[in-house]
C-alpha cells in the first residue's frame, strides 16, 4: 500500500513537472509571438496610415516595455505573469489580471455545462450503437454522429437561434446575465451556447465510445465471460463498460481541447463575455498585453484540464495504477 | 483503385453522394467564376435582402449583391485554403513524424515534445493570435492553418511508423544493410501512406472548418471577397428579416465537409489493414 | 455425455455459405480425454465454439447435434445455454492473458465464476477460490486473488483460467490450445495439471490442439480433422501404432521427433484425385561440377567469444531501470557448412543473440568472429561487407516481408542494395532464386499476401540466399507454421545446405526440430550456453539439468515412432 501510494505520488510529481514545463514553453511562444510577427506592432497599433509622430512611436515603445533588450522584457513579462501581473490594457489602463478573472468563470461555465451535454448525449448513444452493430439503429446513430461532427458550432447556432428564439421565441438569442441577478436568466441564456457548443462533441464523444465499445466487445475475456454462462447484460454492464470507460474518459478529456476551440466561436456568436471574447475583442483592436493574458490564461485551462485528466486516467487503469509487487 | 471505388460507391450509395458533391464543389471552386449568372459584387441599394425571386434564385444580401452567385465564387478561396493547408501539414507533418520514429534518440525526443506542445494548444486560438497581427488573406491563411496541423500529421505519421518499424521485415532491411534512404522509401513510406491519407482528408475537413469559423469572426477572408463562412458570419446580423441569406451559406458548408468526413470514415475503413483482413 | 452428431459448420460470406466444418461426429466418454488434432483452417477451434454456442457472428450451423447428457445445445435458448456453460461444459482458451478481464483481480473473476452458478456467499466464495488456486498448484494462492492478470506470467494466469474452469466442477471441459502460447517446460506442468483434474474431479476433457506431441501425452483417443473434415478417430496408441487414414499417417511421418533422426522428413501431397499421402522426398543432388568432396574447415566459419549484452529494464513504469543481461557471457563456434542448432526457452537471449550477431544491435563486449574477423565493434559503413556474407531468415513469414512489395522486389532487395547486375541480370537471378526454392516463376510479380506461410517462407529463404551468402541465421524460421509445412521447409533448408555450402546457426524452442536439423547443439538459458556438443551426444546423454529438463518436458511421440523405424 505505502508503495503504491509512493509510486502515485512520484507519478503525480513527474506530470506536475511535465504541465509546468509546458506552461513556460506555452508562455515563451505567447510572448515570442509579438517579435515573430511581421511589422512593428507600435506602427500597427498606432496606425501606420496615420503616419504617427516619432516621438509618439517613442512614447507607445516605452510604454509598452519595447525599448528595453529583447531578453530583459522577456523575463520581466515572465516574472510578473508568474504574479498573475499580466500588465494592463493599452485602450483604458484596465489592469489585464482584472478582464481574465471576472471573464475566467464564465468560460469554464460555458465549457462545462458542453461537456455535461456532450457527455449525456453521447456516451448513452454510442453505447447503444454499439450493442446492435450494424443494424438500423446503428446506422441511423452513426449517420447522425457524423452529421454532428461535420456541423461547425457557429452554423448550429445560428440554426438553433433561428428555431428556438426566432421562430419559438422560447430563448434568448444572445447574452449573458449573471447568475446572482436572476437565476432562471442566467440559464436560459446558458441553454443554447452550452447546447450548440456540446452537439459536434456529443457526436465524436459517441463515435469513440461506439468504436471503444466494439474494440473491448472483440477481446477474447468477454468470449471466455461467455463461456462462463455469464448473462449478456451483465457482461456489458460489469465488465465490457468498465474497460471502455477507461478509453471513454480519456476520450472525453481530449476532446476538451477542441471545446477550448469551439468556445471562441460559440462565444463571439453568442456575445457570452468569456475569455475568448475577450482575445477576440483584443486581438482585433491588437491590445497586446490583453492578448497575451487572456492567452496565457486559455493555454493554462487547457494544460490544467489534460493534467487532471491524465492523473483521472492513471487512477483508473490498474495497468498503470498498481506496483508488480 | 478505380474499380475498387467504383464497386464501394455502388454498394454504399451515401460514399456515392459524398463524391458527387466534393466533385461538385471542385468544379465550382475552378469554374465558379464563369457559373455565376450576375457580377457577384453588384451593389444593388434597391433590393436589400431579398428572398428567392426570377432575378435572384437565392435571394439578395444586405448590399443587395445575388447571393447565388456570390455562393459559387465563394468557395474557390475556401477550398484554396483547405488544400494549401494539408499540401503543407501534410509535407512538413509526415517529414516531422518518421523523423521523430526513426532517428536518434535526443533528436526524436525534441520533435516530438515540440509536437506535444504545439497539440496541447486549439489550433482556433494560434490561428486567431497569428491572423491577428498579419496580413489576412488566402496565401497566409493556408500557411497558417498549415503550420498549425503540421503536429497533427506528425502525430499520425509518428505513430504509423513505430508501428511499421516494429515489424520484422524492418529488421530484414537492416541486415541486408539498407541505406536510410531506402528504409524510409521502400519499407516506410509505402507502409503508412493508408493513414496519411485519412489524415490528410481530416485535415481538408478541418482546415475549411478553420477558415470559415475564422472568416465568421470577421478575421479571414477580407471582404468584398466573399467565403461561405464569412457570410454566415454576416448573415447572422439579419436572422430575423432574411433567415435563408444564413442558410444557403450554412447548408453548402455542412454538406461539403459532410462530404469529406464520409469519404475519410471510408477510406479508413477500405484502408484499415486490420479491418481488411477479417 | 457430449455427443456430437454430423456438425456442420459454415461462414456467412457475400457469396453465400461457405461450409467449414462438414459432418464431423464424435463422442466423449465421461472421464477420458479426448485429443482433437488438426493443422490451422481444419476446423477444430469452429468445431469446439460450435459446441459452446460461441461461433462469431459470421459463423452459422447449418446442420447437425451437439447433445450434453441428451440435450441438444444447438436448440437450447440463451438463458439455457448460459446455464450450461460454466456449470456443465467448461472452457479454457489459447491465451490465457487475453482471456481474463485486464481491470478485475485474479481473485475477483473466479470468485465471480463460482457465484455465477452457486448460491453461496461471497466469503465462502472467496474461501473456495483460494482452495482451487492451491488445486492448480499456484506459487502463493493469496497473492494471486489480489494480482492483476497482468501482473502474472502466462502460465499462472492459464491455472488460474483453469482454476476457473473447474470451480462449478464442469463434466466437460474443452481445452482450446491451452498450452501453445507457453513455453515447453510450462506447457508440461500445465499439461500435468489437466490429467490430475481429469483423474481427481472426473470431467472429461476435450484437448483441442496442434501438437501431436501433446495428444500423445495425454489424451486417451485422439480425432483427427483435416479441412472440415473428421479423418479418423481412435484410442491414442492405436493412432500412433497404427493410423489408417492417409493424412494421419502422412502428419504423423511428417513431424520431426527425438530420437527419431531422418535425412529427410516426408511431406504431406495431394495426387490429383485429392487424396492424400506422405511422400519422402529424395535430397536433391548437387548441380553437375559442383560434386568437389568438401574438406574439412579446421577454423570455424563463426566463433563467439564471451559475447555480452544488457538492457537496461524498468520491472514497472516506476521503478529504477535494472540491468537485464540478456546475453551474459555466451561463446561457440560453427564449422562451415555444418548446423549449430540453438535451444532455448523463450526470454532465454536466444533472439538478442541472432539480433547482436547480425549486428542489429551492438553488443557490450566480447567478440564474434566471422572467418576469423572480429565484427562486433565495426561501424555501420565497415559491417557493409559482412551483410553480403551473413543473411537471415526470420520468424514471422507475415511480418518479415514488405507487404507493400512484390515477391520480385522482396527478393532482388539484397541484390538492389548491393547494386549488384542489370535490372536484367537482376531479374534472371530472382527467377534463378525462386526455382531454388521450389516456388513458380509466376510468383514473382505478385505479392507477399497472395501465398501461404510455408510459401512466405520460401521467398524469405530465397531473399537471403541471393548473395550467396555463406552463413544464414535462421531465428525461430519454422516455428510459426503447421507441421506439414514445416517439414517441407526443413527439407529445403537442408537441400540448400548442400547446394549452396551454406552453414546455419538454427534458433528454435524445438527441440525435435533442433534434433533434426543440427549438427551441434548449444543450450542456453538465461542468457548463457549451459551445455554445447555433438547433437547425438546431447540428446543421447544430456550433462546439464536444464538440458535433461527441456528434454523431459518435450512430449515424446519418437519413442514409439523410433521402436517403428529401426524395426
Amino acid at each position: 500500500m505505502n508503495a503504491t501510494l509512493s509510486g502515485a505520488l512520484v507519478l503525480v510529481g513527474r506530470k506536475l513537472l511535465t504541465a509546468f514545463v509546458q506552461l513556460w514553453l506555452v508562455a515563451t511562444l505567447i510572448f515570442s509571438v509579438m517579435y515573430i510577427m511581421p511589422g512593428d506592432p507600435v506602427l500597427l497599433l498606432l496606425g501606420a496610415e496615420s503616419n504617427p509622430s516619432p516621438e509618439a512611436v517613442a512614447a507607445m515603445r516605452g510604454q509598452l516595455g519595447l525599448d528595453q533588450p529583447v531578453i530583459s522584457q522577456y523575463f520581466v513579462w515572465l516574472w510578473n505573469a508568474l504574479h498573475l501581473d499580466f500588465g494592463k490594457s493599452l485602450t483604458n489602463g484596465y489592469p489585464v489580471a482584472k478582464y481574465v478573472t471576472s471573464n475566467l468563470p464564465r468560460t469554464l461555465e460555458l465549457a462545462f455545462a458542453a461537456i455535461i451535454v456532450a457527455a449525456l448525449i453521447g456516451v448513452p448513444l454510442g453505447i447503444a450503437a454499439a450493442l446492435k452493430r450494424g443494424s438500423l439503429r446503428d446506422t441511423v446513430l452513426t449517420s447522425i454522429a457524423t452529421i454532428g461532427i461535420s456541423v461547425p458550432v457557429y452554423i448550429l447556432g445560428t440554426l438553433l437561434v433561428l428555431f428556438f428564439s426566432i421562430q419559438l421565441g422560447w430563448l434568448p438569442a444572445s447574452g449573458y446575465t449573471d447568475i446572482s441577478r436572476n437565476v432562471v436568466e442566467h440559464f436560459r441564456k446558458l441553454a443554447l451556447p452550452a447546447f450548440a457548443l456540446g452537439f459536434g462533441l456529443a457526436a465524436s464523444i459517441a463515435r469513440m465510445t461506439r468504436s471503444s465499445m466494439l474494440e473491448i466487445l472483440g477481446r477474447d475475456f468477454v468470449r471466455a465471460l461467455r463461456a462462463k454462462g455469464m448473462s449478456e447484460h451483465r457482461i456489458i454492464w460489469q465488465h465490457v463498460l468498465r474497460n471502455a470507460a477507461i478509453p471513454i474518459v480519456t476520450i472525453i478529456g481530449l476532446q476538451l481541447g477542441n471545446l477550448m476551440g469551439g468556445t471562441v466561436l460559440v462565444e463571439a456568436m453568442f456575445n457570452w463575455p468569456g475569455l475568448s471574447t475577450l482575445l477576440v475583442s483584443a486581438v482585433s483592436a491588437r491590445n497586446y498585453p490583453l492578448v497575451q493574458g487572456s492567452m496565457l490564461a486559455i493555454a493554462a485551462l487547457f494544460i490544467l484540464i489534460n493534467l487532471v485528466v491524465e492523473l483521472f486516467y492513471s487512477l483508473l487503469d490498474p495497468r498503470i495504477r498498481r506496483r508488480r509487487s | 483503385m478505380t474499380g475498387r471505388l467504383l464497386s464501394l460507391s455502388r454498394s454504399q450509395p451515401a460514399f456515392a453522394a459524398s463524391l458527387a458533391i466534393l466533385g461538385a464543389v471542385v468544379f465550382v471552386a475552378i469554374f465558379g467564376t464563369w457559373l455565376a449568372p450576375q457580377n457577384p459584387y453588384a451593389i444593388n441599394p434597391s433590393a436589400v435582402n431579398q428572398g428567392s425571386s426570377a432575378a435572384h434564385w437565392l435571394g439578395t444580401d444586405e448590399f443587395g449583391r445575388d447571393l447565388l452567385s456570390r455562393l459559387l465564387i465563394g468557395v474557390r478561396p475556401t477550398m484554396l485554403v483547405a488544400i494549401g493547408a494539408t499540401v503543407i501539414a501534410g509535407f512538413f507533418g509526415t517529414l516531422l513524424g518518421i523523423a521523430g520514429a526513426y532517428s536518434r534518440p535526443a533528436l526524436s525526443f525534441i520533435i516530438m515534445r515540440g509536437v506535444d506542445i504545439m497539440l496541447s494548444f486549439p489550433p482556433i486560438l494560434l490561428a486567431l493570435l497569428a491572423v491577428g497581427f498579419w496580413e489576412s488573406g488566402v496565401f497566409s491563411l493556408a500557411v497558417v492553418i498549415g503550420v498549425l496541423y503540421i503536429p497533427h500529421f506528425a502525430r499520425v505519421a509518428h505513430s504509423a511508423t513505430l508501428q511499421v518499424t516494429r515489424q520484422e521485415f524492418m529488421e530484414a532491411e537492416h541486415a541486408m544493410g539498407a541505406s536510410v534512404q531506402r528504409v524510409v522509401r521502400v519499407a516506410i513510406l509505402p507502409n503508412i501512406l493508408s493513414p496519411l491519407v485519412v489524415q490528410a482528408t481530416l485535415t481538408v475537413a478541418a482546415a475549411i472548418l478553420l477558415e470559415s469559423g475564422l472568416s465568421f469572426l470577421g478575421l479571414g477572408i477580407v471582404p468584398p471577397e466573399p467565403s461561405w463562412g464569412q457570410m454566415i458570419g454576416t448573415a447572422r446580423g439579419y436572422l430575423s428579416q432574411h433567415p435563408m441569406y444564413a442558410i444557403w451559406p450554412s447548408l453548402l458548408l455542412a454538406l461539403t465537409v459532410l462530404s469529406i468526413n464520409v469519404l475519410g470514415d471510408r477510406l479508413r475503413d477500405t484502408l484499415d489493414p486490420r479491418l481488411r483482413e477479417e | 455425455m457430449l455427443e456430437i452428431r454430423n456438425l456442420s459448420i459454415a461462414f456467412k460470406t457475400a457469396a453465400g455459405l461457405k461450409p467449414a466444418v462438414r459432418d464431423v461426429s464424435f463422442t466423449i466418454r465421461p472421464g477420458e480425454i479426448l485429443g482433437l488434432v488438426g493443422e490451422s483452417g481444419s476446423g477444430k477451434t469452429l468445431t469446439s465454439l460450435g459446441v459452446m454456442g460461441l461461433l462469431p457472428p459470421n459463423a452459422v450451423v447449418t446442420r447437425g447435434e451437439v447433445l450434453v447428457d441428451g440435450v441438444d445445445l444447438i436448440k437450447c435458448t440463451p438463458a439455457e445455454l448460459r446455464r450450461l456453460r460454466g456449470g456443465h461444459v467448461a472452457m479454457i482458451f489459447q491465451d490465457p492473458m487475453a482471456s481474463l478481464d485486464p481491470i478485475f483481480t485474479c481473485g475477483d473473476q473466479i470468485v465471480e465464476a463460482i457465484l455465477l452458478h452457486e448460491r453461496i456467499g461471497k466469503a465462502a466464495a472467496r474461501r473456495k477460490a483460494l482452495a482451487l488456486l492451491e488445486k492448480v498448484h499456484i506459487p502463493d494462492p493469496a497473492r494471486c486473488m489480489r494480482a492483476f492478470p497482468h501482473e502474472l506470467s502466462g502460465g499462472q494466469c492459464q491455472r488460474v483460467m483453469i482454476a476457473m474452469a473447474v470451480s462449478c466442477k464442469p463434466r466437460i471441459i474443452i481445452a482450446d490450445e491451452p498450452t501453445t502460447a507457453l513455453d515447453v517446460t510450462v506447457q508440461k506442468q500445465v499439461l500435468d495439471l489437466l490429467r490430475g483434474l481429469n483423474a481427481e474431479v472426473g470431467a472429461a476433457i476435450l484437448l483441442i490442439t496442434h501438437d501431436l506431441g501433446v495428444i500423445y501425452e495425454v489424451a486417451d483417443r485422439v480425432a483427427v480433422m483435416y479441412a472440415g473434415e473428421l479423418m479418423e478417430e481412435a484410442a491414442t496408441p492405436d493412432l500412433f501404432t497404427n493410423p489408417q487414414n492417409d493424412y494421419t499417417k502422412a502428419l504423423i511421418d511428417s513431424m520431426p521427433s527425438l530420437g527419431l533422426r531422418q535425412e529427410r522428413l516426408p511431406v504431406i501431397e495431394r495426387d490429383a484425385a485429392g487424396n492424400v499421402r506422405s511422400v519422402r522426398p529424395q535430397p536433391r543432388t548437387r548441380p553437375a561440377g559442383g560434386d568437389v568432396p568438401v574438406a574439412v574447415d579446421p577454423h570455424p566459419l563463426l566463433e563467439l567469444k564471451d559475447l555480452r549484452k544488457s538492457y537496461w529494464v524498468k520491472p514497472t513504469p516506476l521503478a529504477a531501470a535494472v540491468a537485464m543481461h540478456a546475453v551474459d557471457g555466451v561463446s561457440f563456434s560453427i564449422a562451415p557448412r555444418t548446423t549449430l542448432g540453438l535451444v532455448g526457452e523463450s526470454g532465454c537471449g536466444k533472439t538478442t543473440l541472432s539480433r547482436a550477431i547480425m549486428r542489429l544491435s551492438n553488443p557490450d563486449s566480447g567478440q564474434i568472429l566471422f572467418k576469423g574477423q572480429d565484427i562486433a565493434r565495426l561501424s555501420e559503413r565497415a559491417m557493409r561487407p559482412f551483410r553480403r556474407e551473413i543473411a537471415m531468415v526470420f520468424q514471422n513469414p507475415y511480418g518479415s516481408l514488405n507487404p507493400r512489395q512484390t515477391v520480385a522486389d522482396l527478393i532482388g532487395a539484397p541484390l538492389a542494395i548491393f547494386e549488384e547486375g542489370t535490372p536484367a541480370e537482376r531479374s534472371k537471378h530472382v527467377l534463378q532464386l525462386l526455382d531454388a526454392v521450389g516456388l513458380p516463376r509466376a510468383a514473382a510479380a505478385k505479392y507477399p499476401h497472395e501465398f501461404s506461410g510455408g510459401q512466405r517462407q520460401r521467398i524469405a529463404v530465397a531473399r537471403a540466399l541471393a548473395l550467396k551468402p555463406s552463413l544464414v541465421i535462421c531465428d525461430e524460421a519454422v516455428s510459426a507454421l503447421d507441421v506439414s509445412v514445416q517439414a517441407q521447409v526443413l527439407n529445403l533448408l537442408k537441400d540448400l545446405q548442400v547446394e549452396f555450402d551454406l552453414t546455419y546457426l538454427f534458433i528454435s524452442h524445438d527441440l525435435s526440430v533442433v534434433e533434426h536439423i543440427s549438427d551441434t547443439i548449444a543450450v542456453m538459458q538465461k542468457g548463457r550456453i549451459v551445455e554445447a556438443g555433438p547433437a547425438e551426444a546431447i540428446f543421447a546423454a544430456p550433462q546439464h539439468a536444464y538440458t535433461r529438463l527441456l528434454l523431459d518436458a518435450v512430449p515424446t511421440v519418437g519413442a514409439e515412432r523410433a521402436r517403428r523405424g529401426r524395426a
